[in-house]
This record gives structure tokens, C-alpha cells and sequence, in this order.
């Protein structure tokens, strides 16, 4: 637990943010991690899928227009 | 729109209607999915967020009275009831209890067709006019299953349905899956520019007591 008097409080501009009198949990860090390779993953996954989707919606488009033709 | 103008039990589009375990596996933390009432949607999705799996010694006891396979339709029949999903391609489990499967003869029925078939109100009608409400659960019972009536399209206008409606439903799939591969990229990207600080430039910038310069 951690109590500050209210001068302790104006010396912060009055917030009551926690982290401000506390500081923040520093991230684990993880060297392996690669941003680049997990971004990449994703983007690839995602041009797949939209490309589905826009057979998708053609054919969906296509149905719609036979069914009021 | 034509259609059989006969009804026939659903027994007659189906190459076997079968009933799953009766027990519960030792759990597993691997090994082939336990497919249970939980597994399937009431939309008629399967959702693997939470799987029980057997180990593979056990998945033989597991699947002596039948191996779900691609395109058969599983559902729930006791408890929980209206739970109706197919089964994909490459899926790798067992019934789970209370489930039951349904095998379609594809010569007969298109397995899309059938499984919004059995989601439908016409069907839903039908199996609660069965349902035996007992004193905890209610049940279907899998004896009169097989000879409840129905009336169904020709195969070719199954087919039709099915694929008309199937283009909605995949990509809603497809947009669900979507969005959740976009909020992975979002957070993947606020970690490393936000937390990191591996923003674009950040080679050139100076970071004071954990805060950029600037």
C-alpha cells in the first residue's frame, strides 16, 4: 500500500492516476518475439481472406440480382 | 418450385443415424476433440474455445459406434436440444455425450441443405412435437428419430438453396475471422510502437526515463 500527503498529489497536477505514484510494471521482455515475422503471418492470412471475400460477395451479388431479375 | 409431393421418413436420406458414448473420457490435455452439446453453436457453428479431448489410446474406444467424417451432421438430444453442426473437412474427434450423428446419403441429400434443414422452424417443430420432457433434462429419443417425416426438395434445388445461402454464412465466417486477425495487427502494432517504443524513427529520437524526447 502506498499513501502520499496532498502536496505529493499537486506536485502531480492533481491526478490520481495510480500509475503516477507508482510507476508501471515493467513488460516482460521477450527477445524471440519477432514483430516483423507476426505482422507479417497476419497479413498474409488477411490477403487470403480477402480475397474469399470478394468472391463471397460477388457471388452473393450475383444470387441477389437473379433472384429479383 | 417443385418438390416430392411424398413424405418419407428422414431415415430414407440418411446412410445411419447414430448415438454417441455414454460416458465422459478420462480428460486429456491432447489428443483427438471430444465433441460435446458446448462445441456447438446455436446457429449451428462449431466453436472450439473450450475442447475436452481423449487421448489417443482411448480414441479407438472412443469411435466403435461411429467416426464423425466431413459432412456428416452432428447434434445435441438431450439437454441442451437444436444444436445442429456439420463437420468440416480434417476433423479429428469423437461424439461427445448426448450427441448424436446424422450420416446424410449424398445421393439423396446435399449435407448443407440438410443441415439448415434441421436448423429450421419446420424441423424444430417437428422434434419438439417428439421431445420427452422428464423431470431434469429434456430428451429426443434417438428410437423415433430416425422415422420422423419429412418433405424435401429435389437434390438439384437443395443444392441451390445451399449454396445460396451457404455465400452469406461463409462470409460472415470470413469477416469474423477477419476482424480477429485486425485486432491481433492493432495490438501487435501498439506493443511495439506504444510499449517498445519501436516506433518508425525510433533510432533517432532519445528516450528519457522511458519517454520519447519530444
Amino acid at each position: 500500500v502506498k499513501l502520499v500527503d496532498r502536496a505529493t498529489i499537486e506536485a502531480h497536477d492533481w491526478s490520481l492516476t495510480p500509475g503516477r505514484y507508482v510507476g508501471v510494471a515493467p513488460e516482460e521482455p521477450d527477445e524471440d518475439f519477432d514483430f516483423e515475422e507476426a505482422l507479417r503471418a497476419i497479413h498474409i492470412d488477411l490477403q487470403g481472406l480477402n480475397e474469399e471475400a470478394a468472391e463471397l460477395a460477388a457471388r452473393i451479388s450475383r444470387n441477389f440480382a437473379e433472384l429479383v431479375a | 418450385v417443385s418438390t416430392a409431393t411424398t413424405e418419407v421418413p428422414i431415415e430414407a436420406f440418411t446412410l445411419g443415424i447414430f448415438d454417441g458414448p455414454h460416458a465422459t473420457p478420462k480428460p486429456s490435455d491432447e489428443g483427438p476433440i471430444f465433441l460435446g452439446i458446448k462445441n456447438v453453436t446455436e446457429d449451428g457453428r462449431l466453436d472450439f474455445s473450450e475442447i475436452r479431448h481423449v487421448s489417443e489410446n482411448e480414441f479407438p474406444n472412443w469411435t466403435r459406434r461411429v467416426r464423425p467424417q466431413k459432412d456428416d451432421i452432428v447434434f445435441s438430444y438431450e439437454a441442451t436440444l437444436h444444436r445442429y453442426a456439420r463437420i468440416p473437412e480434417g476433423f479429428v474427434g469423437c461424439l461427445g455425450r448426448r450427441m448424436g450423428l446424422v450420416r446424410p446419403d449424398q445421393d439423396k441429400v446435399d449435407p448443407a441443405f440438410l443441415h439448415y434443414y434441421f436448423l429450421s422452424r419446420i424441423w424444430r417443430t417437428k422434434m419438439e412435437a417428439i421431445t420427452i420432457n422428464g423431470a431434469t433434462v429434456n430428451r429426443i429419443p434417438l428410437t423415433i428419430f430416425p422415422d420422423v417425416l419429412v418433405k424435401l426438395p429435389r437434390l438439384n434445388q437443395q443444392q441451390a438453396i445451399a449454396e445460396t445461402l451457404s455465400a452469406y454464412d461463409d462470409l460472415i465466417e470470413n469477416n469474423r475471422r477477419r476482424t480477429a486477425l485486425l485486432e491481433e495487427a492493432a495490438r501487435l502494432l501498439y506493443r511495439e510502437w506504444f510499449v517498445r517504443l519501436r516506433f518508425p524513427g525510433h533510432e533517432h529520437v532519445r528516450i528519457i526515463e522511458g519517454i520519447p524526447e519530444g
